[in-house]
């Protein structure tokens, strides 16, 4: 069948191209508005800028298709192979793309609003500049979870999105804005979240090892248990964030904005603190061996029961702070 | 060259600056001396392939008395009609009417596609019905033709509005272009303008009032002020301005303040409700001295009973015309969102309940409608400002349309003279019918403001139901209301992406920042090398003014046409990115209200948007303050 062929059946009222073999063909800018295109081969098909609202390509074969500009809204790609696949600037809203295979798709500015993904293979895929919003890319149990290994998520706006429990190990989320965004339990460690916006963001439990979070905006972001050691938290703004029982240990955190923020029990050994303001932080029985808080600001901070013995406090700023041994600091 | 016209043959598409001539009256010229009439045609058409080809232009075909033709360049082609009305005119100087011949040139930007044995497209219909609004030995341009070489050639033009064009579905703005400054100015004894039938000395005081004002530093200004005394809206953007004529303008504000010093208390009290008072009291001054001898002048010459017998006619049957109207869209499909935009209109709140917007009697709305907007354009505008806040815009500029079309025929049956005068009566008359069918109590103040239109007396309920009837239409709200930061372009994008296809609001992007986008590979690796942030980033960086960015938009959207999808995704990036732009300093004449003027500068109180929020059909710049 070719492209002739198949815009004629569609004009005549057709709509079910089930299995067709349609590998190659050129349907760029076609209407193909809610066809039944369910396991069929298009390989290499080309269908920029179409019109595809509402067709079916479920287990569809679109390995290497070109879906750039590609209108799919409401379409249904789940377990459709998209390898591979050209979906830059592609409108994806309320796809259905569960189980989908997009392993090393670019998805440049794609709008993915709404769409279904769990389950779904996005390793090396291109997402930068994507729209995540209101996705769905929950796991359901381990064997369920959406794969973005590797994938660019430079600029990507998934804000609100439930990303518990993803693996974005080694991931580019810099500047991605994961505002408000539920992340716990998911594998961060390595990650670059280079001037990030993490507002509200929820990463208890996450693991943020040796992770960049330089610049970013992590403001009343929730961090309990999780793991930053050795990450760069250099001229974060944390205002009211909180790290209760995170472990820290090596982390940088120089020039950051940490008022109202909270610490307690955590493990900050060997911490880099310089400059950063830590006004009315909560600090109780944390752990600051070695830590370097060299021109740091702790007024009114509450370090009841801390271990700040050998931690290096010249020239801080202690006013009116609850000491270790529950004294205020005159 | 030949290059060009043999790729052209292989039946592709080709975005060029269409040109087509055409003979003055050549068939009666046949009928006439079939011999020498063609003789002078194959001399002029020579003469006029020459000089295209002077040009760098390409003649595709010959129509028998004129040509088509197409160029590269806009500038080159209107350069070149320019000369060819030029020369033919040089050809023609000291002999008699029949020893030659006049030529209509009509120029526009559009694609052509050349077939087998024809060349066809759009562009080339609007071209050819362009043509036929051209002057004899003038020109006639599209507008988006006169924009791209305005800045370049010194032209002497006249604004004609958008034209409706047979058998093309949108209007076409055009202006016609002459080679001297004289032909384009209302001469004292002007009579082309049929609209025109009051005495010739009173339009010659007006028309040079008129060229005093259009000439003056503060040209512009004038305007402005004009405008928003008697539109009760303020308006920065030139383009919307340049669709109204300051002559037709002053015509209806002096129908509206037949003394002059009722006009200056109108003026005034726009000029308090603005930032800039000091300039704006100079405009005032200016506008007032050169309308002084116009206004020591009647306007009619026709006693005054007879007048009223004359209007009181008119009022009766407009009520028949309104009905028939009325049943015409009543049984349209979408009679319930008419009524919607037409309530709108009137009473300026956006009103989504069916039961109340079905208890209106649509006669007297569509009668109220005509008096609020007393001339086509009116309708227009007003129409265009609603529609631009909505959010299922698409449907409503349709819709728009519609009310457009079906007021066709009560502006056509106004007696050109006296549009105003008859639209007070109107209004009175209305006032009166309306009385028991309308909500009770509250909106009583709209219908006395209508009928105070014709006298001073209760100044301030006029204005404070313009105040009212502009509010939600934007100009308040929009720039009063907070102004985006441009650190974070997330909301942006996502606003965009909603309304737009992303690849298509990146390609006009890129369009508008490195020239219109040619599908070719080269294109292709650019733009995936750019993020919409990117292009977003540069392009407020490349368009410093919201102005700035709506021409720049939509003048690339129509260059890229139906390919790149251009009028939506442009209007979609403009109306998102509105809210990122700077308030403008000469923006902010708030409602009309006495307190308005004690407090110009203060922000709308956010209640009155918010009644809108909670239903369906809701403006999105309230959706988007809200979230």
């Amino acid at each position: 069948m070719n492209a002739r062929e198949l815009l004629d059946a569609y004009a005549r009222g057709e709509m079910d191209f089930k299995g067709k073999t349609l590998v190659g063909i050129d349907l760029a800018g076609a209407d193909l508005i809610g066809a039944n295109l369910v396991q069929a081969d298009l390989e290499n098909a080309n269908l920029m800028l179409a019109f595809l609202t509402r067709v079916r390509f479920r287990q569809a074969n679109l390995s290497k298709a070109r879906l750039g500009g590609a209108n799919l809204n409401q379409a249904d790609l789940s377990a459709a192979m998209l390898r591979d696949a050209d979906l830059h600037g592609a409108s994806l809203q309320g796809a259905d793309l569960r189980s989908a295979d997009m392993t090393l798709a670019d998805l440049l500015d794609a709008n993915l609003t709404g769409a279904d993904l769990r389950n779904a293979d996005l390793s090396g895929a291109n997402l930068t500049g994507a729209c995540l919003r209101g996705a769905n890319l929950r796991q359901e149990n381990r064997k369920y979870a959406t794969n973005l290994r590797g994938a660019k998520l430079h600029l990507a706006d998934l804000r609100g999105t439930n990303l518990s429990g993803a693996d974005l190990a080694y991931v580019d989320l810099s500047g991605a804005n994961l505002s408000e965004a539920v992340l716990r339990d998911a594998n961060l460690k390595g990650a670059n979240l280079q001037g990030a916006l993490l507002r509200n963001a929820n990463l208890s439990d996450v693991d943020l090892s040796q992770s960049c979070l330089e610049s970013a905006d992590l403001t009343h972001c929730r961090l309990p248990r999780s793991n930053l050691s050795g990450a760069n938290l250099n001229r974060t703004s944390a205002k009211g964030a909180d790290f209760t029982e995170a472990v820290m240990a090596l982390a940088q955190m120089d020039d950051c904005n940490l008022a109202d923020s909270r610490f307690s029990r955590a493990d900050l050994a060997r911490v880099n603190l310089r400059r950063s303001v830590l006004t009315k932080a909560l600090l109780v029985e944390t752990y600051l061996g070695r830590a370097d808080l060299t021109d740091a600001n702790l007024s009114e901070a509450i370090l009841e029961r801390a271990e700040i013995s050998s931690t290096t406090l010249a020239n801080v700023v202690l006013t009116g702070a609850t000491m270790p041994d529950g004294t205020i600091h005159g | 060259m030949e290059r060009r016209v043999s790729s052209l043959s292989q039946g592709q598409r080709l975005l060029a600056a269409i040109m087509i001539t055409d003979a003055v009256g050549f068939s009666t010229r046949m009928s006439v001396d079939e011999e020498r009439t063609l003789r002078l045609i194959d001399r002029d058409l020579t003469l006029i392939g020459d000089i295209c080809r002077e040009f760098g232009g390409t003649v595709l075909k010959s129509t028998g008395d004129g040509l088509l033709i197409y160029f590269l360049s806009a500038v080159e082609a209107v350069s070149c009609g320019l000369e060819m009305q030029r020369r033919l005119i040089e050809l023609a100087d000291g002999l008699e009417p029949e020893q030659y011949l006049d030529h209509r040139i009509g120029i526009h930007l559009g694609d052509i596609l050349v077939s087998e044995q024809d060349v066809m497209g759009n562009g080339v219909n609007i071209t050819a019905r362009l043509q036929t609004y051209a002057k004899p030995r003038g020109l006639c341009v599209s507008r988006t033709i006169y924009d791209v070489v305005k800045a370049r050639l010194t032209l002497h033009a006249t604004f004609l509005g958008p034209l409706y064009l047979k058998n093309i579905e949108e209007p076409v703005p055009a202006y016609q272009l002459a080679l001297q400054a004289e032909d384009t100015e209302p001469g004292p004894h002007g009579s082309e303008d049929h609209t025109c039938t009051l005495p010739m000395t009173t339009e010659a005081l007006l028309a040079n009032a008129v060229r005093a004002l259009s000439t003056h530093t503060h040209s512009l200004r004038i305007k402005k002020l004009v405008f928003a005394t008697y539109q009760q809206a303020w308006e920065n953007d030139p383009k919307v301005l340049e669709q109204f004529d300051l002559r037709v303008l002053l015509l209806s504000l002096r129908d509206r303040y037949p003394a002059l010093a009722d006009l200056e208390v109108q003026l005034k009290r726009v000029v308090v409700g603005l930032n800039r008072q000091d300039i704006y009291s100079e405009v005032t001054d200016a506008i007032l001295k050169q309308l002084q001898p116009w206004y020591g002048r009647s306007l009619f010459q026709n006693p005054d009973g007879a007048e009223s017998g004359f209007t009181q006619l008119t009022v009766r049957s407009v009520e028949d015309q309104c009905q028939a109207v009325a049943d015409q869209f009543d049984h349209s499909p979408d009679a319930l969102r008419l009524r919607k935009l037409l309530h709108c209109i009137c009473y300026g709140g956006w009103e989504n309940d069916p039961s109340r917007l079905n208890q209106i009697y649509l006669p007297a709305l569509i009668q109220q409608t005509l008096s609020v907007a007393p001339k086509p354009q009116d309708l227009r505008y007003r129409l265009g400002r609603i529609v631009k806040h909505l959010n299922r815009r698409q449907q409503y500029t349709r819709l728009a349309n519609q009310i457009v079309v079906g007021f066709q025929p009560l502006y056509q049956s106004q007696p050109g003279a006296l549009p105003d005068a008859t639209a007070l009566v109107e209004a009175t008359a209305l006032a009166e019918s309306l009385e028991p069918s309308g909500p009770s109590g509250g909106s009583e103040g709209s219908y006395t403001t209508l009928t105070s239109l014709a006298g001073p007396e209760q100044p301030a309920d006029l204005t404070t139901l313009h105040g009212t009837l502009s509010h939600p239409l934007g100009t308040g709200h929009e720039h009063g209301g907070p102004r985006r930061d441009r650190s974070s372009l997330f909301d942006l994008r996502g606003d965009i992406i909603q309304y737009a296809n992303p690849l298509r609001a990146k390609i006009l992007l890129y369009s508008c920042l490195h020239g219109p986008f040619g599908y070719t590979s080269q294109d292709w690796s650019n733009l995936n090398r750019r993020t919409l942030n990117d292009l977003l980033e540069q392009t407020f960086e490349y368009c410093p003014t919201y102005t700035d960015l709506d021409s720049k938009l939509s003048i690339i959207a129509h260059c890229l046409g139906r390919a790149g999808d251009g009028g939506q995704v442009a209007s979609a990036i403009t109306q998102a990115m509105r809210a990122y732009y700077p308030q403008d300093p000469n923006v902010p004449l708030e409602p009309l209200s006495p307190m308005g003027a004690d407090a110009p500068s203060q922000p709308h109180p956010p209640a009155a948007g918010r009644e809108l929020t909670s239903l369906g059909d809701r403006p999105a710049m309230v959706a988007r303050s809200s979230a």
